[in-house]
């Protein structure tokens, strides 16, 4: 019966995992296309290294990263590249050249880029490389895939229709320790999912730029609510379909 | 053992009986040597699709009639010397039970005894011409 | 294992399913229940075992109470949706594995192998028939002291309705007890040692079939005229009917047929002869109301 069950949780976090790869898959794709994005930028900070009279300065910061600082006297455009090795880089782009019909802050993992809307004056784009990404959106997000597992597994007595159950209670163990076993597994399962939600997203997210995870005071107590979140909704599904 | 039992559940007829009739035919015919081996209560329980026990009790009534001889451990045996005398014997009985019926039903008809002795003399007389 | 029920009743309302069946399997045994359809026979079964609510009465297997553990020596089969559809055939053999210690993985493929079935497909995809086998050679595998089989051969073709039956067989000469249930006379016909028959949730027909058979003989006489008396018969214990068609009497005998003969000879009947009865005879008289069957001989 304990067997079923794990058939049971190993189909349901295939499916888990299908969807994740499917996620997943997109997430290549769009870095290829940023990839893409990405060379276009470099091209054009390229050209305008080149560009007459363009002044291009490096310097070493007291923390060991590079400055380099790009200035194109003839439009005006002004280019600052902090590259902190390991730690990513803050790249800060302004001048007339630069057009932005709206602002915009949009971080995916530990990127993050802020646009600010051009004035005639002209506009300017920052993108941090190194932003701080906090572990309790991932737990949260997992607790929420968690939550979604739980809800296939829930009641796993009442899913045996029929002569399912009566299979189940011809066994050699007592019927307590058979519930106790489903539900053993299915907290598993569970936990097993959001494991599953997190190596997710930070693979996924690592594609671009390696997120740097930030644990702070707060992660154990939302860790501790993650967790019991589903269990409890598990619990609810369980007694109401007993 | 060459002799093919055969049993028919869906008969009136108790299947031990059957078994047990069966056996006793097939040693007064000589079909079923004396010393033979008679398949284990198991084996002919499987070949017949039969209760094990129907068997078993099959074999205690030949046991008891002394048809057969079983020794534990080596199995059930075809009684008797070989002799004619365990043969006829054993034919004798085959004989009894199906004039048994016969008579039954002519006495139920109303036929009595010397009517019966005359038809079974007439019958007799056909079969044993020379012993007229 | 034998099996000693007493008492055992379950109500739907106030209708009994299970009317106290009291009634001792002993082991060693293939036990057929027989009755009609919805006769209690699954009822019977599942209060038996414990899966009924709020059914009274005892039941002792090998002189004790229904416990888990003894479910390690017990194999039961319910009438139908025993299998997981979504499970592969493999899978269910090792489910059965991992519950019960004396599951012989092995001998399970075998025998599903001789039912032909493929065990790399789901249950689902599997034939009514081919369901049934695939629960009864788990059922045979697992070297149970008893087997609960109910309607074992549904849904079977003859092969492997035959094959089933060698199987259950098998297990008898084993030692193992078998108890199963049938609406089909055949199987219990030629499998059984002892029936037990079951109408609407009453035991109306306990006994050996083979001591049933001897024992239970229509006697016909016919007597001259149709002013006959029958009082010394019909008062006998040992006679369960009497149909009368004119001349013709005909006796239901429940024991010693051989002296309602001689009764029914002295009463002046001629013509006495004994009729045998099979197990479809005897169950047909046990289930049906008196007067139905007694409308069909006073016709006839």
């Amino acid at each position: 019966m304990v067997y079923v069950e794990w058939l049971r949780v190993r189909n349901c976090l295939r499916i888990l995992a299908i969807v994740f790869g499917v996620l997943f898959l997109g997430a290549a794709i769009t870095r290829v296309a940023v990839n893409a994005q990405m060379d276009q930028t470099q091209a054009w900070v390229a050209r305008e290294i080149v560009k007459p009279g363009a002044r291009v300065s490096h310097e070493r910061l007291s923390d060991g990263a590079t400055r380099t600082t790009v200035d194109v006297p003839s439009d005006g455009d002004h280019i600052v590249i902090v590259d902190r090795g390991w730690h990513g880089k803050a790249i800060t782009i302004s001048g007339p050249g630069i057009t932005n019909d709206r602002n915009a802050n949009v971080q995916i993992g530990s990127v993050r880029v802020h646009a600010v809307r051009s004035t005639p004056q002209g506009g300017s784009i920052e993108v941090e490389t190194d932003e701080a990404v906090s572990a309790r959106v991932l737990l949260l997000f997992s607790s929420f895939v968690a939550l979604i597992v739980g809800t296939f597994l829930a009641g796993p007595l009442a899913k045996e229709n029929g002569n399912h159950l009566e299979i189940a209670w011809t066994k050699p163990i007592g019927r307590e320790r058979l519930a106790l076993g489903l539900f053993a597994v299915d907290a598993v399962g569970m936990l097993a999912g959001m494991a599953m939600t997190v190596v997710f997203l930070v693979i996924s997210t690592a594609l671009f730029e390696l997120p740097r995870i930030v644990v702070d005071s707060q992660t154990l107590a939302v860790l501790a609510l993650s967790v019991f979140m589903p269990f409890a909704w598990y619990a609810l599904l369980t007694a109401a379909s007993a | 053992m060459p002799v093919v039992l055969t049993v028919d559940p869906r008969s009136g007829v108790p299947i031990y009986q059957q078994i047990v009739e069966q056996v006793k035919r097939s040693t007064a015919l000589g079909v079923l040597q004396s010393g033979e081996q008679l398949p284990t209560v198991k084996q002919l329980a499987l070949d017949l699709t039969i209760n094990p026990n129907t068997v078993a009790r099959a074999y205690r009534d030949l046991e008891r009639d002394g048809v057969i001889e079983t020794s534990p451990g080596r199995g059930s045996f075809v009684k008797g010397d070989g002799d004619a005398a365990s043969t006829r014997a054993a034919a004798s009985d085959v004989t009894r039970r199906a004039f048994e019926g016969a008579v039954r039903e002519a006495k139920s008809m109303g036929l009595l005894r010397a009517d019966i002795d005359r038809v079974v003399d007439t019958v007799l007389d056909r079969w044993f011409p020379e012993e007229r | 294992m034998n099996i000693t029920v007493s008492h055992l009743s379950k109500k739907y309302g106030s209708l009994a399913a299970v009317d106290d069946l009291s009634v001792e399997i002993p082991a060693g045994t293939i036990f057929g229940l027989l009755g009609p359809n919805g006769a209690g026979k699954t009822t019977a079964f599942k209060c038996m075992l414990g899966l009924a609510r709020g059914s009274s009465g005892g039941v002792t297997f090998g002189g004790k109470a229904l416990a888990p553990p003894l479910f390690e020596s017990i194999a039961y089969v319910p009438e139908r949706d025993v299998l997981y559809d979504w499970m592969r055939v493999s899978e269910l053999v090792e489910m059965n594995r991992r519950a019960f210690a004396r599951f012989k993985a092995d001998r399970a493929f075998e025998l599903l192998a001789t039912f032909g079935i493929d065990t790399r497909k789901r249950a689902r995809a599997l034939s009514k028939g081919m369901k049934t086998a695939v629960a009864a050679a788990i059922a045979f595998a697992r070297h149970a002291d008893l087997l609960v089989l109910d309607e074992p051969t549904s849904g079977l073709d003859p092969v492997n309705q035959r094959h089933v039956l060698n199987l259950m067989v098998n297990e008898a000469a084993r030692g193992a007890t078998v108890l199963f249930s049938s609406h089909q006379i055949g199987p219990v016909e030629r499998a059984a040692e002892r029936i037990a028959v079951l109408d609407r949730g009453r035991l109306v027909l306990e006994g050996g079939i083979d001591d049933l058979k001897s024992g239970r003989k229509i006697v016909e006489a016919i007597f001259p005229n149709e002013s006959y008396s029958l009082d010394g018969i019909a008062g006998d214990p040992r006679v369960g009917r009497i149909d009368r068609s004119g001349r013709i009497v005909r006796v239901m005998a429940l024991d010693a047929p051989s002296e309602i003969v001689q009764k029914l000879e002295a009463a002046g009947g001629t013509g006495v002869r004994i009729i045998d009865l099979n197990l479809e005879d005897i169950f047909l008289y046990a289930v049906a109301p008196a007067s139905a069957t007694a409308d069909v001989v006073e016709g006839s």
